[in-house]
């Protein structure tokens, strides 16, 4: 028979009436410290206004001010780096390059003129997009007559600094004579003291 | 009305995920979880331990209630039988070797009952085997048939009936010695 005997019943009855232990607040211990780490709430559990009170809305906006101070501070700070970085114009515009050649022809120019120092608006001759510090403000600086220099337009390979090219053109004969002074006739070996035979004892 | 507005205000708060609120409900249905959670248990922490995992599992599901399918008791006590169920689970692993196709009942002194105490049935019940122990509280104080405790503990009707024939016999031999 499968029906409930009476004293199935009986023990229902008596299992009804069993003393339920007070365990209440170290079970209810147990059940905040998994929903704390299960779903955790903005509040505390002693907080009496809930979750979607004034004081969760207050949470959210400092959290969100936070983070946009933090946006903010790394924004600025990439802007600064990026404007203390020196600009180099040569990397990345064209052709700045100019490679100077000194010409022994001096027919095509005439002496104490430097055609380097003029303005050439011949674009053949000079390139275009040169910065403001180049090789040809350096030349314009140097007292450089005698050898008129032709700016070459050929792309550039390389970028050299300017002023190691420009000493390449500079020659002995150029560099103005000092004028001579003195007599006449007399040599610096001439006031060379030097043994004789006269002198030996 | 006034407790049917108190669930709703308390269900509101559960759902919000407000400890206090969380905290209400759960002092409203202390004793009557606890109740339910002793019949699965061999004792107080057994049945501390059911609570905490249950009532952590019902806040969890609250958006998963819906009144319109039964009361907010119904709900919470499915949930504390189905946690008393897998706590008895843990401790054995219910055996589907043994069948019976009816369950035989064995003569028991009803006089001998009630004169026990509620604790001292408890005891007895709780000293059964975990299977046999689930079946019983299933069948004798919940009133599942085998057809439901098969379902609910995975094992076949013949099985849940010898497992009630079990819990007969050792209980007539437990209450001869008391007499």
């Amino acid at each position: 028979m499968n029906q409930k005997t009476t004293y199935e019943i009986s023990i229902a009855e008596k299992l009804g009436q069993l003393s339920v232990p007070d365990m209440r607040d170290a079970i209810w211990s147990r059940i905040e410290c998994d929903l704390d780490m299960d779903m955790p709430g903005d509040d505390t559990p002693n907080d009496p206004k809930g979750s979607s009170g004034p004081s969760s809305w207050i949470s959210i906006t400092k959290r969100f001010g936070t983070f946009a101070a933090i946006v903010a501070i790394a924004t600025i700070f990439f802007i600064s780096q990026k404007q203390s970085t020196p600009k180099i114009n040569t990397i990345n515009e064209p052709a700045s390059i100019q490679h100077i050649t000194p010409v022994n022809d001096q027919s095509k120019s005439p002496p104490g003129k430097n055609s380097n120092t003029q303005p050439n608006n011949n674009s053949n001759d000079i390139t275009t997009g040169v910065s403001p510090i180049n090789v040809s403000d350096s030349v314009i600086n140097i007292p450089f007559v005698a050898n008129p220099v032709i700016i070459d337009t050929t792309p550039p390979k390389v970028f050299a600094p300017p002023i190691t090219r420009l000493a390449d053109p500079v020659k002995q004969d150029t560099v103005p004579k000092k004028k001579p002074r003195g007599f006449k006739g007399i040599t610096d070996d001439d006031y060379r003291i030097s043994l004789k035979k006269d002198s030996v004892p | 009305m006034i407790a049917v507005a108190n669930d709703i205000t308390l269900l509101d708060g559960c759902l919000a995920n407000d400890r206090k609120a969380q905290k209400l409900l759960y002092e409203q249905f202390y004793e009557f979880a606890m109740t339910i959670a002793l019949r699965y248990s061999r004792d107080e922490m057994d049945a501390a331990d059911i609570m905490s995992h249950a009532f952590v599992k019902i806040f969890k599901s609250i958006r998963s209630y819906d009144s319109t399918k039964g009361s907010l008791h119904a709900w919470i006590k499915r949930i504390i039988v189905n946690e008393g169920l897998d706590h008895i689970k843990s401790r054995e692993r219910f055996s589907e070797n043994v069948e019976l196709e009816t369950v035989a009942e064995p003569p028991i002194n009803n006089t001998v009952l009630e004169q026990m105490g509620a604790e001292e049935i408890m005891e007895l019940v709780a000293k059964l085997p975990p299977a046999t122990h689930a079946v019983f509280v299933l069948y004798a104080v919940e009133g599942y048939n085998h057809r439901e405790i098969a379902e609910k503990l995975g094992i076949s009707e013949g099985t849940s009936k010898w497992h009630l024939s079990e819990a007969r016999k050792t209980l007539q031999q437990q209450l001869a010695h008391t007499r």
